[in-house]
């Protein structure tokens, strides 16, 4: 309850400062911000006052391991000087210029009751919620991207790539990456029990929209006549083509003699 | 450039920025948090049990700041020139911008400055730049 009540202090100390120093102003903020027009240099002033404290306050706390009331010390610990601080600022900065309001004096303006306040916070907020739900995109495709890589996936050429064994599971990261065909060049049966069936993962390409072939060759044996089928196959099979078997390395040997096959 | 005198109003904000460092070094040496209003607010969009208390309780005393300031000053003079579309463009740019930018006015430029971050340093040149170009494109070079 001490904290809480502290934070409120000082959240109406911040809020009556920034309401003094005119800075819930948007007309004296453009002021500040018109370096071309007839310039009022008054929130320059508002923040070396700010710094003047301030930087005895930073001063201390970088010397202190936890606050006055014995709470925990939270410093920032980044020092990157990145692409996404630097853009993010210059819109930032965009924003400010435009409106003339920044979020601290907007959520002081609107507890004040101003209408036009409340529609740029309520903007605010839909753009934080905006960057929110990209961090989350971000974060799951690359977490997908580690959790399940396609095994030992090469690429061919321009429209033909092979894989090692699939699983059912592999499909949403085969549709991902941009394939359309998918063909199965694996017996069955073929390495035991461990082996996934043809089945089942034919059931979810299909179910995924994908153009799917069982081609089943043996390594070291593959006849002319599957040779020609691939061709066929390939001939017929629409957008970018992934092939698998145990390793992959079959799918691409197969793949060789379609082109000499005819 | 010109100097706008009479709108110059050094005193009060002076007062006002002196106010605003205090406030900050309040949070940091008793609340051990930094004063960024963009990452207090933001903070609430990814809640985690304890991390929400102290942004409402804070955001709740900036709400009731105008109201304390006006019983005792009386109600201040304010100029929102912005149209509706405009405050909606700049609301949304302010959002995404802050907090990819990791903090704006406040954390960069007051409580960042005043750490004497180079990385906070260059948040605030970036903003102020884009700021002083955004007015100068709006009031002189589009304005015909």
């Amino acid at each position: 309850m001490k904290h809480r009540i502290s934070e409120f202090a000082v959240g109406l100390i911040f809020g009556i400062g920034l309401i003094l120093s005119g800075m819930t102003d948007p007309g004296k903020v453009l002021g500040f911000l018109d370096l071309f027009g007839a310039w009022d240099p008054s929130l320059a002033l508002v923040m070396g006052g700010a710094i003047l404290v301030g930087i005895f306050a930073f001063a201390l706390a970088k010397k202190r391991t936890t606050t006055f009331l014995g709470g925990a010390l939270h410093l920032p610990s980044s020092n990157d000087i990145d692409k996404r601080l630097l853009v993010g600022s210059l819109l930032f900065g965009a924003g400010w210029g435009l409106a003339g309001l920044c979020p601290g004096p907007a959520i002081v303006s609107l507890g004040a009751g101003q209408p036009k306040a409340a529609v740029f916070v309520l903007a605010m907020l839909v753009g934080m919620l905006l960057f929110e739900g990209y961090e989350r995109r971000m974060q799951s495709v690359s977490s997908q991207k580690k959790a399940d890589p396609l095994p030992s996936i090469r690429q061919v050429n321009a429209s033909f790539w092979v894989a090692g064994q699939l699983k059912a599971d592999d499909i949403a990261a085969v549709v991902d990456q941009g394939f359309a065909t998918l063909i199965n060049n694996r017996p069955d049966g073929e390495g035991g029990s461990a082996q996934p069936l043809n089945r089942d993962i034919e059931q979810a390409a299909l179910t995924a929209g994908l153009h799917y072939v069982y081609l089943p060759v043996i390594t070291g044996a593959i006849t002319p006549a599957q040779a020609l089928a691939m061709r066929e196959t390939l001939a017929s099979a629409p957008g970018t083509v992934l092939a698998f078997c145990r390793s992959g390395i079959r799918s691409a040997q197969l793949y060789a003699l379609a082109q000499a096959a005819d | 450039m010109t100097i706008d005198w009479n709108n110059f109003t050094p005193w009060t904000s002076l007062s006002g920025g002196l106010l605003l460092g205090l406030a900050s070094a309040a949070f940091i040496l008793f609340n051990g948090r930094i004063l960024g209003i963009s990452g207090i607010i933001g903070g609430l969009f990814r809640p985690k049990s304890g991390d929400v208390g102290w942004r409402l309780s804070f955001v709740l005393g900036m709400l009731v700041a105008p109201l304390l300031y006006f019983m005792v000053a009386g109600p201040n003079a304010v100029r929102i020139d912005a149209g509706w579309a405009t405050l909606v463009v700049a609301g949304l740019l302010v959002g995404v911008g802050t907090r990819f930018g990791s903090g704006c006015t406040s954390g960069h430029g007051v409580c960042g400055l005043s750490r004497l971050s180079p990385r906070s340093l260059m948040a605030t040149l970036a903003f102020m730049g884009t700021g002083f170009v955004t007015v100068y494109l709006v009031r002189h070079a589009l304005a015909g």
